[in-house]
This record gives C-alpha cells, structure tokens and sequence, in this order.
C-alpha cells in the first residue's frame, strides 16, 4: 500500500504547531490593541490616576466621563458632527459623480479630445499653494461658507485615473452589444459601467469620505464662523486647550487633564470611520488592485 | 480584450505631464508671498517717539499684596460688588460692525453665545470676531493678510511675529503714536494704566503700531517643587551658586524611584534643557548685549560655552530626566505634578497652573550667579500680544480706541468684572464665601470668545480656584527677581535677516544638543558657531545696528 505524501501546509498541524500559532496571533493583536487600550483607559480616568500614571494611564483605577462631558457640552461638538457628516456625504456624492463621468468619457477610445483634456486635467494634480487657493476661494464668494470644503476639492485626478483605469478593462464589445440594442451613454455608465464598478468606485467613495472626514485645514482657512467649524478642527481645539494654560489661574474651571481630553478626542474622531470601513472592506481589497494590473 | 490608448500609454503620460508641469510651476508664482522690500526693516522716520505715559489706576478694591510696575498685584478674593467702580464714561459706541482677528487656546464658543451678545450691548457695537486655534494663527495670519480682508482689529502675537511685519505694519495699520504717544494716552486711562514695559514691544523701529496685552516681564524661570524638596532635603530649595544647585540636584535624584532633579523639553527639532535659566546663571546675556557699541549674541560669547558644558555635567551625572530630549511641555507638566521631575523650566503663570492637583506647590527658584553674585532674570516683551488697528481715518481710529480702552477695564471696575465673569446669574455666581465661580455657560462662553486677546487689563495675581499659598509664592518671587531683570537691547527692533535664518539656528541647536547628549565634541559646537555666525549672524547683527543708530 503506498503512502501518500502530502506537502507540509496540507497535512494536519501539530497541536504543538497550533498552539505556538495561536499563542503568536494573540502577541501580535496584544501589541495592535495594546495602544488602543491606553487611549480608552486615558480618556475615561481621573485627574488623579492621570497624574500619578505620569500621563497615560493603562488600566483606569477610577472611572469618569469628565473628559467626554467636557468634550460633548455645549452642543458645540454636535453641530460640528452634523457639519462634517454634511461635507462628508455630499462632497463624497458629488466627486463620486465628476470622478465617475470624467473617467468613463477619458476611457473611451472614440472621445477624440481626451489627449486635451488629460493634460489639463494633471494640472490638476499640482496644488497652486494656499494663497492663490485663498484667492480663488474668495473670489468665488465662497468664505465663510460650507461649500468652500467640498467645491475645490471635489475632484481628485488621482482618483479618477484610477477609476478610469478599471473601465478601460471594461469589454468594448460588452458596450457596443449596448449600442446595438439602443442604449445611450447614460443608460450603458448607469446599466452596464457602474454595477462592474461596483468595488473601485467604493474604494474611490471611502478615500473621498475618508478625505472629507478628516480634512481641517481647509475649514480653518477659508470658514471663520466657528459654528460652521468641522468636527475635526473643533476636536483639535480640545487638543490644544489641554496642552496650554496661557490664561492663567484666573480663568475659569478646572479642566480635565490634557492627556484624557486628548485620548476623549482620538476615539471621537475615528468611531465613524471604524464603523464605516467593516461595511466597504470587501470591496477594498478587490478594488485596490483595480488599474494596478492591466489585462 | 482590453482597449488599448491612442499610442500613449498611462505610464508615459503621467511622466512627461509631471516634468514638463514641474517647468512650468517653477514658473508660478504666489504674489501673497512676496516679501517685503525693505532689507533693513526700519519703517519709521527714525526718531524714537516717546512711550506712553504710565498712569497706574488706584481706585477698586486694595490687593492683598501691593503690585508695581513689574509686580503683579494678589487678590485673594473676588471683588465684592459694593468695591466695584466705573472705569469708562459711556458704551464705546463704534459706528457699523468691528471686526477682528485673534487667538483662541480654547474650543469655539457655542452657536449661541449669549456672552458676546450682552458684550456688544455692553461696548455698543457689533463684533465679528475670526477666532483662529493657536497652533493654525501663522498660516491662516499670512492667508488673511495676503487674502487682502484685513480685519479692523488684528492681534500680532509677541512670540510669533510674522516675517517682515514692520512693513506689514506701516503698510496696512495705523500709525498710532500721534494718539497715544507721551500723555497722549490719558485720552485713554485704561490703556494709560498698561505698565510701560508692555509699550516697548508695540514701538516697532520708533513708532507706536499696537495696544498690548500686558503680561509680566519675567522671562521663563526655573519652576519646582518645593514641597518635595522640602522633604527630600529639610529646606526648600535656594541655591546661592552653581555648586549648590549641583548638589541639590544630587541630593534630589533617585533614578531608582524614577525621580529626577530637573527635566527640559523637546522643541520639535531641538530641545530646551533649561537654557534661559541656566544661560543666566554664568552671566549670558538676554538674547544679545551692546559691548561699548557692538552688538554680540549670547552664543558668541565664552558664558555659553560655560553653559553648555554645565549642562552636559548635569545631564551625565543623570540629574535630567532620561525622556528630556522626547517629552513635551504638557508631559513635563505631569511629571512636576507627580514628583517624577522636581524642577522644570516654564513660565511664571505655572507657579498658579489650576489643573495642578491639590497639596502641590509649585515656586520658581531665585536666579544666581555661578560664583555668588547676583542673578539674572531675562526680561521678556511684558505682553502676550498687541492690537493693531487697520489704517482707517482719525475718527475711525479714535472709535477703536475708545473701544480698546473699554476691554482693558481694570480688575475691580464694573466693566472689567463684566469682560471677565459676565452677568450674574447667567455667566457666573458668587459662592457663599465670596468666590465667583463660573457657570458652564459662563466657561463655555467668556473665554472661547477671546474678547481679551484685543485689550485687557494689567494682569493679576488671583484665581477662582482656591491657591493662596502659590499666589503668594509668585507675588513673593516677582518681588524679589524685579530687580534682576535684564532687558534685550534689541527690544522693538526687527531684522529681515533674522526671520529667515530658522534653518542655519536650528542646526547649531541641534549641533548644541548633539554635544549634551554626548554624541558629537566640543569642537564641533565650536566651529558650528563659528560657521552661523559668518553665515548668518553677521549679517543680522548688522542690521540691528543700522537700526540702533538711526534710532538713538
């Protein structure tokens, strides 16, 4: 009776193998969560476990919310959620649409200015500097308005190469059967092109998100009513409040130490994207390869 | 199966597109950026007009402890409403709307602000004040600036003047010497009771361009904690000579129960090791000093190469906290506040730091001489910031003026209680023991609303959270360092020059701190500044002797 010999990977693991397996797999989540810890302890400890812990504390030996009431009071951080959710949602639209439109008209072979019309669109990868951006922003009658955060930066060349790069691996033979059974332009991007394009456009639409979500420095610039501040710009004041007492003693109240303030602001600020990224990662991993490998 | 593109491929595009916009981007340019065209800087006519004159007010409540010139005053308890008095005629009654731009170390104010509201009915006006995070006031200074929407009423920050400001300045603001120079400022008797100290950083090359926020003169101090020291030693710390501190330092280090004498801070490229103090201690001057005529940098003298070896022997005799090169202010805050670190170098506002938990003591040591003289303490610009005014007509100005004069009311006037605790009931209450304590639309309203970084009065010594001991403590100190200040002579001068040398600076710092950390020689310290000083300092001491000139 011969014996079959199977390769090392197919044969059924060791105990001894399976539990060094497992044993490494919990050293290395330890080491990931490890800081993740330390920022929730950080954020729900007192002043005097702060303190003593020498800034960051690992495991909380009393418990308070102070940092988060600090944080959450006065409204001031939830209308700057609404705002962001705003920009987040309706920048992440609205470039999904330039984004999408540009890329299947700049990979069709028959869009005859295409050369053109690449060109100036790589202008567009080159950023002008702040001031003539500032300049532009004003003479759009954009300051001070929230639609300064989505309009100029609503389309990214970046992401539309790579988009385009997708759907130039899109059959033309698929298209022109289309064609043939009369369909138009939009019916054929709306019918055929989108639902094949289902995984890059969500990588596209979470690095819009991500970039609407996390963006401040625009808001700062060009938004100089504070209630129309994004959450990200309003959290970092938090930040900075804790790090500096420049008001002196004869200021106000006692403020939650810096360290917890600053830990309170870290897992406000990624919760939504924690709770976004489970929902696209399926099509994050198929659609990140997307345009990198052609044929 | 896949189409193919017109004989361009995405590669080739993108290459040939990138190098040949990088030509043309070369090209570009960003006109906001232009700097000025001065060289030297002098913008004014080159006579020194004279600073206003001080007319300290005396009515209001009696501090507890007598201030001066250069002494804060203690209050240890709020002003009763029965001590209040008037301080300004009438509301300030600036016609249209006012519009501002100034720090913020605070979260925005929320939506509705119920503070600012009654603070214009107040002052009679309307405000729209930019509020801008203090880590963002730079670029978003230069945007606005550049944007050409320069506000009526913009803050320049003493620490963090913006390149060729002094052109800025004479270019967009008013001129206001002829309005508040000598006893002109009594027009204005609560800008007149600004200590003089704080004027001399508004006099920009012999002309007044500013209203400060005033700040005490004191430079950064040695901060410690004497309570622990107390313990550790019998006695609370004060040195009389260089030996002493080294032994105090010995004698508080226990690197096994993770206590250390002293502890410096990182600066992002380099690191502070408490060379303001330390600098000091062997005779280095305040930034530069006039030797007969000549202008010379601190560095350039032997005294600092005194210093740095001094710290370099505490550093390896393990006296500095092992994280100094890595730790931030904040974190070194922590460490004083636990006992981990027993001095620290800071500003005197963190001898009453209110987030320090109960029982600490904070105090600042009194400078010394290496040998046993007398010590030095560096005097700072006495301000936090000034006010500019936008170039506007004489009655425009006067308006903003009068505006000013009204948000620097003085502790113990009915408006200066109004701008700092608001209205009773709403923004603050009293306790039953007299303290005014403010309410949480009080905290999340008065102080987001940065009213204060345009105009405020003198700032005193007292706090809402009970701190008698520390209060005295700086009182006490302010006392007796008063007579060690040492003012820079380059005080209200500017150098074009000087705004662009950070890169050629931070490498001879970095060269410095290389050499405490006992990574490079002594030499190299040694010829790094040599090489700054033809490279760059030269040519910066020169422009502020062009200036000194002119000016005296």
């Amino acid at each position: 009776m011969s014996t079959i010999v199977r390769p090392v990977w197919a044969g059924k693991p060791k105990p001894v193998v399976l539990a060094l397996k497992a044993l490494a797999i919990v050293m290395i989540l330890a080491v990931i969560l490890f800081p993740f810890l330390i920022v929730v302890s950080t954020s729900v400890s007192t002043a005097e476990d702060v303190t003593a812990a020498g800034g960051y504390v690992v495991w909380p030996k009393s418990f308070t919310l102070d940092a988060y009431q600090q944080i959450l009071a006065g409204g001031v951080v939830t209308r700057a959620i609404l705002v962001t959710l705003f920009v987040t949602v309706v920048g992440t639209l609205i470039s999904l649409v330039c984004t999408v439109s540009a890329a299947w008209a700049l990979s069709r072979r028959s869009f005859f200015q295409r050369p053109v019309l690449m060109i100036v669109l790589a202008t567009f990868l080159f950023t002008p500097g702040l001031i003539p951006l500032y300049l532009m922003v004003k003479q759009l009658g954009l300051l001070d308005n929230v639609w300064a955060l989505i309009l100029p930066g609503a389309f990214s060349v970046f992401n539309m190469v790579v988009v385009r790069g997708f759907m130039m691996g899109i059959p033309q033979e698929l298209i022109d059967s289309a064609k043939i059974d009369g369909a138009g332009e939009f019916r054929i991007l709306g019918t055929i092109v989108l639902p094949l394009s289902r995984a890059v456009i969500a990588v596209v639409a979470l690095f819009y998100a991500v970039g609407y979500w996390n963006a401040f420095f625009n808001a700062l610039l060009y938004i100089n009513d504070t209630s129309k501040w994004t959450l990200q710009l309003v959290l970092r004041t938090y930040v900075l409040q804790g790090s500096s007492l420049v008001g002196g003693a004869s200021d106000a109240s006692v403020l939650p130490p810096a360290e917890s303030l600053q830990m309170a602001v870290v897992l406000i600020a990624i919760v939504p994207i924690l709770i976004a990224y489970p929902l696209v990662q399926r099509h994050l991993t198929k659609g990140v390869l997307t345009g990198a490998v052609k044929g | 199966m896949n189409d193919t593109t017109s004989g361009l491929s995405r590669r080739t595009f993108l290459t040939a597109a990138g190098v040949g916009l990088a030509v043309l981007g070369l090209g570009s340019t960003l006109a906001g950026c232009t700097p000025g065209g001065a060289t030297s800087g002098a913008a004014g006519s080159g006579a020194l007009v004279p600073l206003p004159t001080y007319v300290p007010i005396t009515k209001g409540p009696t501090p507890d402890l007598a201030g001066s010139a250069t002494v804060q005053p203690v209050y240890l308890s709020a002003p009763k409403e029965a001590e209040l008095f008037t301080s300004v005629s009438g509301k300030a009654a600036v016609s249209g709307t006012v519009s501002g731009f100034v720090i913020s170390y605070s979260p925005p104010a929320p939506a509705s602000n119920s503070y600012l509201q009654a603070a214009e009915q107040e002052l009679g006006c309307k405000l729209d004040l930019q509020v801008v995070p203090a880590d963002s006031f730079a670029p978003k200074f230069a945007t606005v600036m550049a944007g050409g929407s320069v506000p009526d009423l913009v803050e320049f920050l003493a620490f963090q003047l913006p390149p060729s400001y002094p052109q800025l300045l004479k270019a967009q603001f008013a001129d206001l010497s002829d309005h508040l120079s000598g006893d002109k400022v009594k027009a204005y008797p609560n800008l007149a009771n600004l200590p003089t100290p704080s004027w001399e950083g508004c006099r920009i090359n012999g002309r007044i361009y500013g209203v400060p926020v005033n700040r005490p003169p004191f430079g950064n101090m040695l901060i410690s904690r004497p309570d622990v020291i107390k313990d550790l030693t019998g006695a609370e710390p004060a040195p009389k000579t260089k030996d002493e501190f080294t032994e105090l330092c010995k004698a508080v280090t226990d690197a096994k129960r993770n206590r250390y004498a002293i502890s410096g801070q990182s600066n992002g490229d380099s690191v502070d090791w408490g060379y303001d103090f330390m600098g000091a201690m062997f005779g280095v001057p305040n930034g530069w000093e006039l030797q007969g005529s000549k202008l010379v940098h601190k560095w350039e003298s032997d005294r600092w190469l005194e210093t740095l070896s001094y710290i370099k022997e505490l550093k390896d005799a393990g006296y500095y906290h092992p994280d100094t090169p890595s730790i931030s202010g904040s974190q070194a805050k922590t460490y004083m506040a636990n006992g981990t670190v027993l001095m620290h170098q800071d500003g005197i506002s963190a001898i009453i730091d209110p987030s320090a938990p109960e029982g600490v003591v904070y105090d600042a040591i009194l400078p010394f001489a290496a040998d046993g003289g007398d010590g030095i303490v560096y005097q700072g610009s006495s301000m936090f910031s000034f006010t500019a005014i936008k170039q506007a007509d004489d009655a425009r100005v006067k308006e903003l003026l009068t505006l000013l004069n009204h948000l620097a009311a003085p502790y113990g006037s009915t408006e200066g209680f109004f701008l700092q605790y608001g209205r009773a009931g709403e923004h603050h209450t009293r306790e039953a023991d007299g303290r005014v304590v403010l309410t949480e639309a009080g905290s999340a309203q008065i102080g987001p609303t940065s009213l204060n970084r345009l105009a405020a009065a003198p700032q005193i010594l007292a706090s809402a959270v009970p701190m008698e001991e520390r209060l005295r403590r700086s009182h006490a100190w302010q006392e007796q360092a008063s007579p060690m200040l040492q003012k820079s002579p380059i005080t209200g001068l500017y150098s074009e020059t000087a705004g662009k040398t950070s890169s050629s600076t931070n490498a001879l710092s970095s060269t410095m701190n290389e050499y405490v950390l006992g990574r490079t020689g002594f030499d190299a310290v040694k010829s790094g500044i040599a090489s700054w000083k033809k490279s760059t300092n030269d040519k910066v001491r020169a422009e502020y002797q062009e200036q000194l000139e002119k000016l005296s």
